[in-house]
C-alpha cells in the first residue's frame, strides 16, 4: 500500500476502520462486487462510496484532483449513478434501470458505480429485483448501498454485501476534524459540534455565517419563556415555522435553478415529462429533509441551553461561551429536575417531528411545556 | 471557439445528433450538444448514454475549441434561420448564434461534464456494403429479447472469424444468424452490441453505400457519411449458438414464401393468445390448422414439395411469419426433425442465414 493516501480518502476523518479495509481492497485489488456501508448519517459513508468510486475508476488510485476524480465528486460521471428513494420508497423501476444500465460496458471509465442512499427504503419487489443483480453481478459493476438500518433490510440482499462498518463520531472527533482538517477555529468548531451533531451538519454550520446567530436566537427562547411565560409560546412555535418556511425558501431557488437548467437543456422532448416528475420528487423530498433539519436545529440548541443550565447548576461551567451567554434568571432559579423534565420533553418532540406530527402542534405544546418552567 | 458554416449543412448535422440526446439521462449535461472545432472540421455529439452520435462537417473554423449548447434551443434555433452562413462563437459560458440579421445567446452548459467517450481508436473496423448490412441486421435484431431481466439476449452477437462477420440473436425461443464477408482484421472476437442500438445505427446509414463497423473493448461504432453512431456493448457470456443448430434435418419442406407467409397469417387469426399454428407435413405439401373449442378452426393446404417422413410440429404463428419474412427469395426451405426438436428455416442453397424455431409441444 501505498504510503501517502490519496486525495479521494484522506478527506474522510475519524473512520480509520473502514477506510483501512476498503483501501487494503483496494492496493490487493480485491475489491468486492458489493458493500453495505452502514452508519448514522454525516460520519462519512456518502464521502466514502464518492471515494471507493472514484479510486476505481481514477488512474492514480483516487488521487482526487485529476479529471475522473472531479467528475465523481461533482457527481457528474457517467458511470457513477446514485440511487435514492422517489416518495419514501426505492422501487421496481429504479432497480430494472439499475440493472440494465449494469448490463453494458462502462461509459467512460473503467467501472460503472451505484451508490444507494438509504438502501432500508428498498420495497420488497425492489430489493429482490436487487437480489437477483447481486446473485450474479455483472462484471465491471460495483454497488454500495448505504444505510443506518440493515436491520430493516432484506437479510438475503444483506448477506451479498460485504459489510463495512462506520462509527458514530464524537463531540471531540469532530472539532478536531473541523480545527485540523477545516481550518476551523477552535470555538467556532467547539459550537458547530455541538450544534450539529454530527460532522456533516457541523461542517455546514461552521461555514453558514448566519447560523451563529440563528442559534443565539434558539438559546434565548428558554429566557424568554421563563419571562413571558405561555404568551410567548405560540409565537415562538410561530417563529420557528417562519424559520423552516425561510429555510425552504432557500431552497426553493436552488431548486428553481435546477429547473430552468433542465428546461433550457432538454425543452419539451419526449421522455421529458418523467424526468421532470423525478426532478420535482426530489425536491419535494429535499424541502421535507431542510424543514426537518431547521426542526432538529433548534431542539439541538434547546436542549444544549438546559443541559447547560443544569451543568451550570452543578458549578461544572457551561460547555461553550454562547451557551454560557444565553444563561439567565431562569438557569440560575428555576429547580434543576424542571430541566431534566424539559429535556426529555423535547427528546419526545424530536421523535414525534421524525414521525412526521403536525409541526406547528408539537412546536406550540413544546414551547407552552417549557413555558411553565421557573 | 469561433465557426461559420452553410446554414443547412449545420442543421441536418444538429438534428441528427439530436436523435441521439435521450432525456431519460440525470445529467443536465446530456441534454446538450457538444460543438468541437479544430483544423478546419467541425464536430456534433450527443449522447444519451446508451448511444452516442456524432456528426463531422466541414466549415470555415476561424478559433478551435469546444462548447456544450442546449441541443433542442440549438436545433430550434438553427432550424428557424434564414438560409445562408451561420455563425457560431462560443465559450464556457455563452454561445452566439449569428445568421442574416438574428442573433441568439445561449448559456452554455458545463463541457468539462460531458461524458468523454472512450473511443474507437483501437477498435477492431472493416467496412462493409451498407444495404447488406441493414439487410443482415433487419435479419437478425427481430429475434433478441426484449426482456431485461438476461440482458444480454437484448443484444445481437458479432463474431468475426474467418474472413466472415456472423450476426446473431436470439430470445431462447428462436434463433437468426446471418453471415456477410469480412474485409477487415481477420483475428477472431466476439461483442455483443444492444440489438436496439444496433437496428437504429443500421437505419442511419440507410443512404450510404458503404459502412464503416467498429468493435472496440466496450463499444461498437457504426459509422457512415461523415456521421457515426456508438453504443456500449452488454457485457456478458452470449449463449453458444452453434451447438443449437442441427447438423441434418431428415424432413424439408420446400415452399413457396410468399404464399406460405400469407397462408400463416390467415390461419394465424385463430391462434391467439398461445396458440400455436400446426404443420402437418406430408406427401404433397403442408396442412395448416389452430383453432380452440371456444372460438373455431382453421385450415388451409399450401401445395409444396416435401421429402422425409411425415409430420407434425406447431410453431408459435408471430414467431413463424418473422421468420418467413427474415428469408430473402422466392422459396423457403423448412427443415425438421420431429415435433420436438428445433426446426430451420433457410432459403434454398443459401448458407449465410438461418432462422433456428423452436416447435411448440402438442399432443
Amino acid at each position: 500500500m501505498k504510503t501517502t493516501t490519496p486525495g479521494m480518502w484522506n478527506r474522510l476523518l475519524g473512520q480509520e476502520a473502514a477506510v483501512g479495509v476498503l483501501r487494503a481492497s483496494l492496493a490487493s485489488d480485491r475489491v468486492g462486487h458489493a458493500y453495505l456501508f452502514v452508519g448514522p448519517r454525516g460520519v462519512g459513508r456518502a464521502p466514502a462510496a464518492l471515494a471507493l468510486a472514484a479510486s476505481v475508476n481514477c488512474l492514480d488510485d483516487g488521487c482526487g484532483t485529476c479529471a475522473i476524480c472531479a467528475k465523481v465528486l461533482r457527481r457528474s460521471h457517467a458511470d457513477v449513478h446514485h440511487i435514492s428513494a422517489e416518495g419514501g420508497q426505492i422501487v421496481v423501476d429504479q432497480v430494472r434501470a439499475l440493472r440494465e444500465e449494469a448490463s453494458r460496458a462502462p461509459f467512460e471509465g473503467r467501472m460503472k458505480v451505484f451508490i444507494i442512499d438509504e438502501a432500508e427504503r428498498l420495497n420488497p419487489a425492489a430489493g429482490n429485483a436487487l437480489l437477483k443483480v447481486l446473485e450474479e453481478p455483472p462484471s465491471s459493476a460495483l454497488f454500495i448501498l448505504m444505510t443506518d438500518a440493515p436491520d430493516d433490510m432484506l437479510p438475503t440482499v444483506v448477506s451479498r454485501c460485504r459489510r463495512i462498518d462506520f462509527v458514530p463520531l464524537g463531540f471531540t472527533e469532530i472539532v478536531e476534524i473541523l480545527t485540523q482538517h477545516h481550518g476551523v477555529a477552535e470555538d467556532r468548531a467547539a459550537w458547530a459540534a455541538s450544534a450539529g451533531g454530527n460532522l456533516a451538519a457541523a461542517l455546514r454550520l461552521s461555514k453558514d455565517p448566519a447560523a451563529e446567530e440563528r442559534r443565539e436566537r434558539h438559546l434565548s427562547y428558554p429566557e424568554r419563556l421563563a419571562r413571558a411565560g405561555l404568551s410567548s409560546a405560540i409565537s415562538l412555535a410561530g417563529e420557528v415555522r417562519v424559520e423552516a418556511d425561510e429555510a425552504v425558501d432557500r431552497l426553493k431557488v436552488r431548486q428553481k435553478d435546477e429547473i430552468k437548467e433542465h428546461a433550457e437543456a432538454y425543452g419539451e422532448a419526449r421522455g421529458t415529462a418523467a424526468a421532470r416528475k423525478r426532478l420535482e420528487v426530489r425536491h419535494k423530498r429535499e424541502a421535507r429533509r431542510t424543514e426537518q433539519q431547521t426542526y432538529e436545529i433548534v431542539l439541538t440548541d434547546l436542549a444544549a441551553w438546559y443541559r447547560g443550565a443544569l451543568l451550570a447548576r452543578h458549578g461544572d461551567g457551561a460547555p461553550d461561551a454562547q451557551i454560557e451567554a444565553a444563561l439567565g434568571d431562569c438557569a440560575l432559579s428555576a429547580p434543576t429536575t424542571s430541566f431534566v423534565d424539559a429535556l426529555e420533553r423535547i427528546e419526545a418532540t424530536r421523535v414525534a417531528l421524525s414521525r412526521n406530527a403536525q409541526a406547528g402542534l408539537a412546536l406550540e405544546a413544546l414551547f407552552m411545556h417549557l413555558g411553565s418552567i421557573g | 471557439m469561433k465557426i461559420r458554416i452553410e446554414r443547412d449543412q449545420i442543421a441536418d448535422a444538429v438534428a441528427w445528433v439530436l436523435r441521439s440526446v435521450g432525456s431519460k439521462a440525470t445529467l443536465p449535461v446530456l441534454g446538450g450538444i457538444l460543438v468541437e472545432a479544430s483544423d478546419g472540421k467541425i464536430s456534433f455529439s450527443g449522447t444519451d448514454l446508451e448511444i452516442a452520435g456524432r456528426a463531422e462537417i466541414e466549415g470555415a473554423v476561424e478559433q478551435s475549441g469546444r462548447a456544450v449548447l442546449p441541443g433542442r434551443l440549438l436545433n430550434d434555433i438553427l432550424r428557424s434561420l434564414p438560409e445562408g452562413s451561420v455563425t457560431i462563437e462560443a465559450d464556457a459560458a455563452q454561445g452566439k448564434i449569428t445568421g442574416g440579421a438574428a442573433e441568439f445567446t445561449l448559456r452554455a452548459l458545463p463541457h468539462e461534464d460531458f461524458p468523454a467517450f472512450q473511443g474507437l481508436d483501437a477498435a477492431v473496423a472493416g467496412v462493409l456494403d451498407a444495404k447488406q448490412f441493414l439487410q443482415a441486421v433487419g435479419q437478425v435484431v427481430r429475434a433478441a429479447s426484449h426482456d431485461e431481466a438476461r440482458p444480454i439476449l437484448t443484444g445481437v452477437l458479432i463474431e468475426i472469424a474467418d474472413g466472415k462477420i456472423t450476426l446473431a440473436a436470439t430470445d431462447s425461443y428462436r434463433l437468426s444468424v446471418r453471415e456477410l464477408p469480412w474485409s477487415g482484421p481477420s483475428e477472431p472476437i466476439r461483442r455483443v452490441v444492444p440489438a436496439r442500438a444496433l437496428a437504429e445505427a443500421a437505419r442511419a446509414a440507410d443512404a450510404e453505400s458503404e459502412v464503416k463497423l467498429s468493435l472496440g473493448e466496450s463499444q461498437a461504432g457504426v459509422e457512415a457519411g461523415g456521421r457515426r453512431l456508438t453504443t456500449r456493448l452488454i457485457e456478458g457470456e452470449f449463449p453458444n449458438w452453434r451447438q443449437l443448430v442441427p447438423e441434418d434435418q431428415p424432413n424439408k419442406l420446400t415452399i413457396d414464401r410468399e404464399t406460405f407467409a400469407e397462408s400463416v397469417r390467415r390461419v394465424g387469426i385463430l391462434a391467439q393468445q398461445g396458440v400455436p399454428v400446426r404443420l402437418e407435413l406430408g406427401e404433397g405439401g403442408v396442412k395448416l390448422t389452430a383453432g380452440t373449442q371456444d372460438l373455431g378452426d382453421a385450415v388451409e393446404h399450401v401445395a409444396a414439395s416435401y421429402a422425409g417422413q411425415p409430420n407434425l410440429v406447431a410453431f408459435n404463428p408471430t414467431y413463424l411469419s418473422e421468420g418467413i419474412a427474415a428469408i430473402e427469395g422466392a422459396e423457403v426451405v423448412l427443415g425438421v426433425r420431429d415435433g420436438l426438436k428445433p426446426a430451420v428455416m433457410r432459403a434454398p442453397g443459401d448458407e449465410s442465414f438461418l432462422y433456428l424455431l423452436m416447435p411448440v409441444r402438442v399432443s
